[in-house]
C-alpha cells in the first residue's frame, strides 16, 4: 500500500468512526465536535483525492451545520478553505468575514491572503502572510510566502524560503513535504530547470509514494522533455485511476504535440465535453482551462473571450488577465487584447507564459520592438519549453519545432 | 514534573489533535533507596502512549538533561524585592547558561522498535547500546559502574483530578468543544477559584451530567463566556462547592517511559559537593526533511561503545529533529506557562520570570479569595477580597508586591521525613522551584517534593499549597506542602465534598525496585 493509500484509508477510518460516534452520542446532544472533525475529514479527503465534485457535497452540507451551530467558526473557516479551492473568491472572502474571531485567527488571514493574491491584490496578500509569520511560524505561511516571492522572479530567494516551510515540518507531514517539494519542483520547471524540477519531484515521491499530484508533475515534466510515450502512458494511468477532464485536456496537448492530431482532438473534445458539464453544474473551477482550450480549437475564439471573461470576473489578477488578452488576440480584437495586456504585465510578475502572450499580441499590435522583447524575455525565463514532433514530409527529415507548454496551475492555487 | 497539559500543537485537549508521542507528561527524580555500590538517583521520563503503551513512535527522540550541581546557599539578608527576583534569576541563568553544562541521556527506538540509549558527556564517561524495550536492561558505563534502564510501557503514575484543575482554572477546552480559530476562549475570563462561583454554569458541576469534562464535552454556548456575579456558590446547610472532586483522571491510563538508575558518581565528578542533579526532559521529533535520510543503525557504535561521536555529529544528529514539548517542574506548562508553544524551553525559562510573576498575580486574586473563604490563611495579598477576582497584570512591577510573600516564604514540609540525615538543608521557595524549570533532586533527602519528586507525591495537591501561608497554622500545626492532602482539614471545612482536591494515591501500587513505576493496564 502507498502512503498515499494508506493515508485515505485512514481518513476514510476516521470518517467511519466519527459517524458510528455521533450515532451513539446524539441522545445526549448535537456533538459540534465531532461534527467538525467530520467536516474536516472530508476535506481533507476531497483535497487529497482532488475531487472538486466532492467539495460542493461538504459546501451544502457545511451551510446547514452552520446554521445549526452556536459556535461556527471553525465551519465558517472551513467553508472558506472549501470556497477557495473551488474558486469561489468572493464566497471565501465572505465566510473569511462572518466570524469576529476570523479576523485574528492566523489560518484565516492566510486564506484570505490567498483570496487577495487571487485578486491581484499582491502587496495586500505579502503584507499579511509576513505580519502572520511575525507571530506564528508555519510552514504553510512560509509556502504561501514562497510562491509570491516566485512571481516576483527571484527563484533563489522563493526556493530558501520553500525549504524553510519544509524544515518546519516534521516527520508526521511527509504528505505536506511531498506537496512543497511538487510547488519547488514546478517553479523550476517553469523556469526551464528540468533537471532541478525532477529531482524534487522525485523527493517527492520517495517522500509520500503513489500521491496522484507527483506524479501528474512527472508525466508533465517528461512531456515536456519530448517524450511524449511515456508521458502519454502516465496520463493514461493516472485518468484509469481517477478520470479527470483536465488529464483528458493534457492527454490532447501530448497527441498534439506528438503530431498525433485525429486523437488530440478527441481528447480535448471530450474534456471541453467534461469541462462545459462542470459548469453547467453551477462550478466555476474549470473556466481557465476552457480557456486554453477553446484557444487551441478552431472556430471556439468567440467562446475563448467569454470563458476568460467570466475568469476574469472571479479573480482579477495577472493570469486571468493575460489570459483574456491572449483570447482576445486569437479571436482578433487586438486592441481590447493590448489594454489587457498591459494589466498584466504592470503586475511585475515574472512568467514566460504571460511574456510569449506579450511578444505575439505586441508582434500583431505594431509594436515589434516589445514583441522582440517579451519574447527574449520568455526565453530567458523559460530557456527550455517543450518540444514538438511535425509530421514529415515524404524524403524530408522531421522539422523541430518549439512552442510553449501550457502550464495549468494558477498561481495562489491553496495548500494542500 | 507533571504536564499531562502542553504546548497547544501536541494538546489532545484540543478535539482534533491527535495524542502524540511528542506529549511529555511527568519526569520523576529521587535517590534511590539502593545503595548498594553507593548512591543512585532515580530519574523517570513519562510520556504520551502512542501509538500503544510498550510500543514507541521511531520518529521520535527524547532527552533527559542532567547538571549535578551543589546546594544553593543563601546569602545571608538576602534581597526578597523586585532586583533581588531578577538578579536571582540572572545568576541562575549565568549559571545554567555559562558553568553547568548538562549531559545528556538521548533515546530513540528503530523500526525494529530497538532503543538507541546514548549516554553524552557523563563523568563516568560517554556510550551507547541497544537495548529491547519493555524490559529492564542492566547497561555498564566506560567506568565499570552498572545503570538500570527500562524503555517501554507502564501505568500512568500521575494521579490527579485533571478535571478539578481545569474548572478551578476555568478552562474551556477541557468542556467544551471549542473551535481553533477561538484563541481567546481557552481560559475563560472568569476568576480562578477552589471553590464554585455562583451562577458560574459554564464550569459549575452538572449532576445531571456527571461526565462532563471526564471525557464528555457540550457545544460551547454562544455567550457572553464571563461571570457576573459576586458570591461564592453555597448549598442550603451554607458549604461551598470545590470544584475539585478527588477522583483520579488518570486511573486505568497507561504511558511510555524512560526510566534510568545511575550512581551518583557517573553524574558527579564531585558527589560529596554536588549533592543536587536537576534533570529534565525533552521531546524531538524528526523533521519531515530527514526521514529520508535517517541516521542508520551504524555498527561501530556497538563495537566500540566507548569511542562515541565527537559532539559535532551529535549535534548534526539533533539538527535532524525539531524540540516539541519540555518537562521538568510540575504544573510549569499547565499553571504557568499557559501551555504555549513558543515557552517551551526547558530549563532555560529565565526569560519567563517576569510573565511568572504576573501570571502568579493573576491566580492569586482568584485562589486567594477561596482561600481565605474556607478559614484557611493564603500567602497571597488580596485585600481582603469576599469573593475570587479576574484581574491580569501587564506590569510586574504592579505584580510583585501581591505575590512576593508567595515567592519568597519557605515551603514547610509535613515533617522531618523528608531530611533523614537531620542536616541544614534549607527549605525551599516557589521562585527555586519554577526556575529553572527543572527537577531538582537533593540527594540527602529522600527527594519528595519539591526536593525532587517522589512517585507517591501527589504534586497537584502540593502545588495548590504555594497559595498558602505558610507562617499560618491549623490545629496547632503550621501550614505546609501537605496539608490540603489531610482529610481532618477538609472534614472541619464548610465544603462539599468533603475531600482533598485530588487522589492520594496511585491506581497502581508502586513497586519497591526499578522500574519502580507499576506495569501497564492491559490493551
Amino acid at each position: 500500500m502507498t502512503d498515499y493509500q494508506a493515508d485515505l484509508q485512514r481518513i476514510e477510518d476516521d470518517i467511519h468512526a466519527i459517524g458510528c460516534g455521533m450515532r451513539e452520542t446524539r441522545v445526549l446532544s448535537p456533538d459540534i465536535g465531532n461534527a467538525s472533525r467530520l467536516f474536516y475529514r472530508n476535506f481533507q479527503y476531497a483535497s487529497l483525492t482532488g475531487q472538486v465534485s466532492l467539495l460542493r457535497q461538504l459546501d451544502e452540507s457545511l451551510d446547514v451545520a452552520i446554521s445549526c451551530s452556536s459556535q461556527p467558526a471553525d465551519l465558517w473557516l472551513l467553508k472558506a478553505h472549501v470556497a477557495l479551492k473551488r474558486h469561489r473568491f468572493a464566497d471565501a472572502e465572505t465566510a473569511l468575514r462572518t466570524d469576529p474571531s476570523l479576523t485574528t485567527s492566523p489560518f484565516a488571514r492566510l486564506l484570505q491572503s490567498d483570496v487577495d493574491l487571487q485578486q491581484g491584490r499582491y502587496m495586500a496578500a505579502r503584507g499579511a502572510i509576513e505580519a502572520v509569520l511575525s507571530v506564528d511560524r508555519t510552514w504553510d505561511g512560509l509556502a504561501r510566502l514562497a510562491h509570491l516571492i516566485s512571481l516576483t522572479g527571484d527563484l533563489r530567494f522563493a526556493d530558501e524560503i520553500y525549504a524553510a516551510a519544509e524544515d518546519e515540518l516534521s516527520a508526521k507531514e511527509m504528505r505536506s513535504f511531498a506537496w512543497l517539494e511538487v510547488q519547488r519542483g514546478w517553479m523550476h520547471f517553469q523556469r526551464g530547470d528540468q533537471t532541478q524540477a525532477m529531482v524534487h519531484y522525485d523527493r517527492a515521491n520517495a517522500s509520500y509514494s503513489g500521491y496522484w499530484l507527483v506524479e501528474e508533475r512527472i508525466a508533465e515534466l517528461i512531456g515536456a522533455q519530448g517524450l511524449f510515450a511515456q508521458a502519454i502512458a502516465a496520463y493514461q494511468r493516472l485518468y484509469a485511476a481517477s478520470p479527470r477532464p483536465e488529464w483528458e485536456h493534457a492527454l490532447g496537448d501530448l497527441y498534439s504535440l506528438s503530431g498525433d492530431s485525429e486523437r488530440a482532438h478527441d481528447w480535448k473534445r471530450s474534456a471541453r465535453s467534461h469541462y462545459i458539464e462542470s459548469v453547467e453544474s453551477g462550478e466555476t473551477y474549470y473556466f481557465h482551462y476552457l480557456i486554453d482550450l477553446c484557444c487551441e480549437l478552431a472556430g471556439e475564439e468567440r467562446e475563448a473571450i467569454e470563458w476568460a471573461r467570466r475568469d476574469l470576473s472571479i479573480r482579477n489578477n495577472f493570469m486571468t488577465q493575460g489570459d483574456l488578452a491572449w483570447a482576445l488576440y486569437r479571436g482578433g480584437e487586438l486592441t481590447e487584447a493590448v489594454e489587457w495586456l498591459t494589466k498584466a504585465l504592470a503586475s511585475g510578475a515574472v512568467s514566460a507564459r504571460l511574456y510569449v502572450q506579450a511578444a505575439c499580441i505586441y508582434s500583431v499590435a505594431n509594436r515589434a520592438d516589445l514583441g522582440s522583447h517579451y519574447m527574449r524575455l520568455a526565453m530567458a525565463t523559460n530557456p527550455r519549453p517543450a518540444r514538438a514532433h511535425m509530421p514529415t514530409q515524404q524524403g524530408q527529415p522531421p522539422r523541430m519545432a518549439r512552442t510553449i507548454w501550457s502550464p495549468r496551475i494558477t498561481p495562489g492555487q491553496s495548500v494542500a | 514534573m507533571a504536564d499531562h497539559n502542553d504546548p497547544n500543537a501536541v494538546n489532545s485537549i484540543f478535539s482534533d489533535v491527535d495524542v502524540s508521542a511528542a506529549d511529555l507528561y511527568d519526569i520523576f527524580g529521587f535517590p534511590s533507596n539502593d545503595t548498594t555500590e553507593g548512591e543512585k538517583v532515580v530519574i523517570a521520563l513519562t510520556f504520551s502512549s502512542t501509538p500503544q503503551a510498550g510500543t514507541l513512535d521511531p520518529d521520535m527522540l527524547y532527552r533527559i538533561r542532567i547538571a549535578p550541581d551543589t546546594r544553593i546557599v543563601r546569602p545571608k539578608n538576602e534581597d526578597h524585592s523586585l532586583d533581588g527576583l531578577l538578579k536571582y534569576v540572572d545568576g541562575i541563568k549565568n549559571k545554567y547558561e555559562s558553568i553547568l553544562k548538562p549531559f545528556e541521556v538521548r533515546v530513540s527506538v528503530d523500526k525494529d522498535q530497538k532503543a538507541h540509549i546514548r549516554f553524552i558527556n557523563f563523568t563516568g564517561g560517554s556510550f551507547s547500546d541497544v537495548v529491547a524495550i519493555n524490559q529492564t536492561t542492566e547497561l555498564t558505563a566506560p567506568d565499570g559502574q552498572g545503570i538500570k534502564v527500562y524503555i517501554g510501557g507502564r501505568d500512568d503514575a500521575f494521579f490527579n483530578d485533571l478535571t478539578g484543575f481545569f474548572r478551578s482554572i476555568n478552562y474551556a477546552p477541557q468542556f467544551y468543544h471549542v473551535p481553533h480559530t477561538m484563541t481567546d476562549a481557552r481560559e475563560l475570563k472568569i476568576p480562578k477559584t477552589l471553590l464554585e462561583l455562583e451562577g458560574n454554569d459554564l464550569f459549575n458541576y452538572d449532576p445531571n451530567l456527571p461526565t462532563w469534562g471526564r471525557g464528555f464535552k457540550k457545544d460551547l454556548p454562544p455567550g457572553p463566556l464571563t461571570w457576573s456575579g459576586n458570591s461564592f456558590k453555597k448549598d442550603a446547610k451554607g458549604n461551598y462547592r470545590f470544584v475539585y472532586s478527588g477522583e483520579d483522571a488518570r486511573a486505568g491510563q497507561n504511558i511510555n517511559a524512560i526510566i534510568l538508575e545511575m550512581p551518583l558518581s557517573y553524574i558527579s565528578r564531585s558527589p560529596a559537593e554536588q549533592r543536587i542533579v536537576n534533570a529534565w526532559g525533552e521531546s524531538w521529533v524528526l523533521k519531515a526533511a530527514h526521514k529520508c535520510e535517517q541516521i542508520p543503525d551504524h555498527p561501530f557504535w556497538l563495537e566500540h561503545p566507548s569511542a562515541l561521536v565527537d559532539q559535532q555529529k551529535l549535534d548534526d544528529e539533533l539538527k535532524a529533529y525539531k524540540l516539541v514539548d519540555t518537562d521538568g517542574q510540575a504544573f510549569a506548562d499547565a499553571a504557568l506557562s499557559e501551555r504555549e508553544n513558543n515557552r517551551q524551553m526547558g530549563a532555560n525559562n529565565f526569560w519567563l520570570a517576569p510573565h511568572f510573576v504576573k501570571r502568579l498575580g493573576h491566580l492569586g486574586w482568584g485562589f486567594g479569595p477561596s482561600i481565605s473563604a474556607l478559614g484557611l490563611s493564603t500567602s497571597f495579598d488580596h485585600d481582603n477580597s469576599p469573593i475570587s477576582i479576574y484581574k491580569t497584570y501587564d506590569s510586574v512591577i504592579a505584580a510583585f508586591p501581591r505575590v512576593k510573600k508567595l515567592l519568597f516564604q519557605d515551603l514547610n514540609m509535613p515533617d522531618n521525613s523528608w531530611n533523614p540525615k537531620g542536616l541544614d538543608i534549607p527549605l525551599r521557595r516557589p521562585v527555586e522551584i519554577f526556575i529553572p524549570n527543572v527537577c531538582s533532586i537533593d540527594m540527602d533527602t529522600t527527594g519528595t517534593w519539591p526536593f525532587g519528586r517522589r512517585l507517591e507525591d501527589q504534586v497537584a495537591t502540593r502545588f495548590l499549597s504555594l497559595f498558602l501561608d505558610m507562617t499560618a497554622s491549623y490545629k496547632g500545626t503550621k501550614y505546609h506542602v501537605d496539608i490540603m492532602n489531610t482529610q481532618a482539614l477538609w472534614d472541619s471545612a464548610p465544603i462539599e465534598p468533603k475531600t482533598p482536591p485530588n487522589p492520594l494515591k496511585n491506581d497502581k501500587i508502586f513497586l519497591t525496585e526499578f522500574p519502580y513505576i507499576a506495569p501497564p493496564w492491559p490493551s
